[in-house]
């Protein structure tokens, strides 16, 4: 319980970060209130009602728990109507404004520009803060990849392990190309869709290719690369062997060979990787790699 | 055609229960919901093929498109022969005014720009969301939920129940093959458009409800609607973020279709409507056994309706044995 309302109050606080349309409502509410005529008087009383149980931590744990906890914070809101007791508000605001002031068509304009502007700057202007991602764009370049990876082996069923660039849309793409691992290796969140769990290898096989790709290492800690994702600080790898001062090694050769044991046929390795690197799982899977849009290729039987 | 034969039968001919046009297709879009739901959990539990529950989709489509087209012919049949006798009158238009014109061109305009963004842009908001994956495993496999829809592999152990039973994934799917498209056109681009149009038609119910008698209100509130959802996109969670965003996922269909949809049927007392957008919403997102927030809107403001009337009644008792002593 203590968990949940920490989050309800934790969501509150992230709701009222980005924008400021919970201040605008309450001021909308607040005009509304103030009025010696009260329209849609069911309205208000349920939105002004509705906003003080969100945003009170306890009734907003206890509506987090009706809406069956799997929901964030934020999904509560939708039983506030934000979007229509605005546009409601500012609806009356204006009508009136142009009824009482018919003949200044100035006057009539630059208030209707000013309550434009107030919305704009209450929201993001269209520029929100979020990392946006066009994924048409994005999944054409998996895409693309995908379809020369059909060459090799027509019709045979593809079993892929590659980079994270080219996992995250893979299945998107193609629902035919099956994967070592999926998104949500990186996405924990998606995890609530599954019961079924990764085996060690996976996870090896994702840490490995995650710094791989973004230096090109022959070996790494295991125990570093899962700090390095998880903190996102640079690291360096040393030593060779299985085992270094008692921690796990990853090792490229090792993790591709466990993934070839796992069913996977087709492996991509990042285009920076080292040439000891690739020599190492070439031999270690007794196939030569081939070069294929920025990638190198491995076709296994 | 299926939302107007539905409001045909559900609200007869009851005076003062009038529908809108709005309404016909937000109930058609509730009824395909339905439809969905029903093969989808038929197929789900009885290890149908989904190429099966793609036939079967269609037959009750097609069923149900000829029943209501017979209704609706007979229904304008019964109007013209009442008109003809003179006991219903045609209502009269009334000429639009230039501030009217300027308002809902401008509505129009933004409502569109809207549409052209997500369209050709396609920021979608990936985090949490599998949908695209579960229609391809679904379209790959022939089968719902037999393979993971991360990684299509066969499931190990499974997924949970409250997951499999939300119909969305196979109403995609089964527009992907209806129309020959793929997933991800289906999901994030015509779908989003889709969600993002009832949900005008929501606000649009709302303003004839709020400001029944002036235009010129009607196409200002839906102007600022507009302005809410683009300039409101800046997180997650906010109706403008989900209708830009994430216009296929259940949650942004209940929170900016269906709960202002519910809003305006309570206000207008259509609640047999109001329980189809309960059934609509337990079918589209995970709820507490059906419990969602249609039903605690519905509740709400039926509830705080009612302490307002005995509120008032109590109070004007009061008032009548104050004169009624003095």
């Amino acid at each position: 319980m203590w968990e949940l309302l920490k989050n309800a109050w934790m969501g509150w606080l992230e709701y009222t970060t980005g924008g400021k349309y919970a201040a605008l409502l309450l001021a909308v509410l607040l005009f509304l209130w103030m009025r010696r005529k009260k329209e849609q008087k069911l309205l208000l009383y349920y939105t002004s009602l509705m906003a003080g149980l969100c945003i009170f931590p306890v009734s907003g744990a206890l509506l987090m728990m009706y809406q069956t906890r799997f929901y964030d914070y934020q999904w509560i809101w939708n039983l506030v109507p934000v979007t229509l007791v605005i546009a409601f508000g500012a609806t009356v605001f204006i009508t009136e404004y142009w009824e009482s002031y018919k003949k200044e068509r100035f006057n009539k304009a630059a208030v209707t520009l000013l309550v434009f502007v107030v919305i704009l700057l209450c929201g993001s202007a269209g520029n929100a803060e979020w990392e946006k991602h066009a994924v048409l764009a994005e999944s054409e370049e998996t895409a693309e990849v995908l379809e020369l990876l059909s060459a090799y082996g027509e019709g045979e069923e593809i079993c892929l392990w590659a980079p994270q660039e080219v996992m995250e849309y893979a299945r998107a793409v193609d629902g035919g190309v099956k994967l070592l691992y999926g998104r949500n290796m990186w996405e924990k969140w998606l995890n609530a869709y599954s019961y079924d769990t990764y085996c060690e290898e996976q996870v090896d096989c994702y840490l490995w290719m995650t710094l791989a790709e973004e230096n090109g290492e022959l070996e790494v800690l295991a125990e570093q690369a899962s700090e390095r994702i998880k903190s996102e600080e640079e690291m360096s790898t040393e030593g060779t062997g299985q085992r270094l001062n008692g921690k796990k090694l990853l090792s490229g050769a090792d993790c591709a060979k466990n993934a070839a044991a796992l069913g996977v046929n087709r492996i991509l390795l990042p285009g920076n990787m080292n040439r000891d690197a690739l020599q190492q799982v070439e031999s270690a899977l007794g196939v030569q790699s081939r070069e294929l849009a920025g990638f190198y290729l491995f076709v296994l039987p | 055609m299926l939302g107007k034969a539905a409001l045909g039968i559900l609200y007869k001919r009851q005076s003062g229960k009038e529908c809108y046009w709005e309404d016909c297709f937000l109930v058609g879009g509730i009824l395909c919901i339905g439809l969905s739901e029903a093969v989808h959990l038929g197929t789900l539990f009885l290890h149908k093929n989904f190429s099966d529950c793609i036939k079967l989709f269609v037959l009750f489509l097609e069923l149900f498109m000829v029943v209501s087209v017979l209704l609706i012919v007979w229904r304008r049949a019964r109007e013209k022969a009442e008109v003809q006798e003179g006991r219903t009158s045609g209502g009269s238009r009334q000429a639009w005014a230039r501030g009217e014109i300027i308002v809902f061109a401008a509505f129009f305009l933004l409502a569109l720009w809207q549409v052209i963004t997500i369209v050709t842009e396609q920021y979608v908001y990936l985090r949490r969301d599998m949908t695209v994956e579960a229609v391809n495993s679904f379209l790959t496999a022939d089968a719902i939920y037999q393979v993971n829809p991360m990684t299509g592999q066969p499931y190990e152990i499974g997924a949970p129940l409250r997951l499999k039973i939300l119909c969305l994934p196979t109403l995609y799917g089964i527009l992907c093959r209806i129309f020959g498209l793929s997933a991800m056109q289906v999901v994030w681009g015509v779908i989003p458009v889709i969600t993002l149009l009832l949900s005008y038609l929501a606000y649009s119910l709302l303003a004839r409800q709020l400001f029944s008698k002036s235009r010129l209100k009607r196409g200002c509130f839906l102007v600022f609607a507009a302005l809410l959802f683009w300039a409101g996109d800046y997180a997650y969670g906010m109706d403008g973020f989900g209708l830009l965003h994430g216009g296929f996922w259940g949650v942004t269909i209940r929170g900016a279709v269906l709960v202002p949809y519910v809003i305006g049927l309570v206000l207008r007392r259509r609640w047999k409507l109001v329980v189809l957008c309960v059934f609509a919403e337990a079918c589209i997102v995970w709820t507490l056994y059906g419990l969602g927030a249609c039903v605690f809107v519905a509740a709400g403001l039926l509830g705080l309706e009612q302490l307002m009337k005995s509120l008032k009644k109590r109070k004007g008792g009061k008032e009548e044995t104050v004169c009624g002593n003095s």
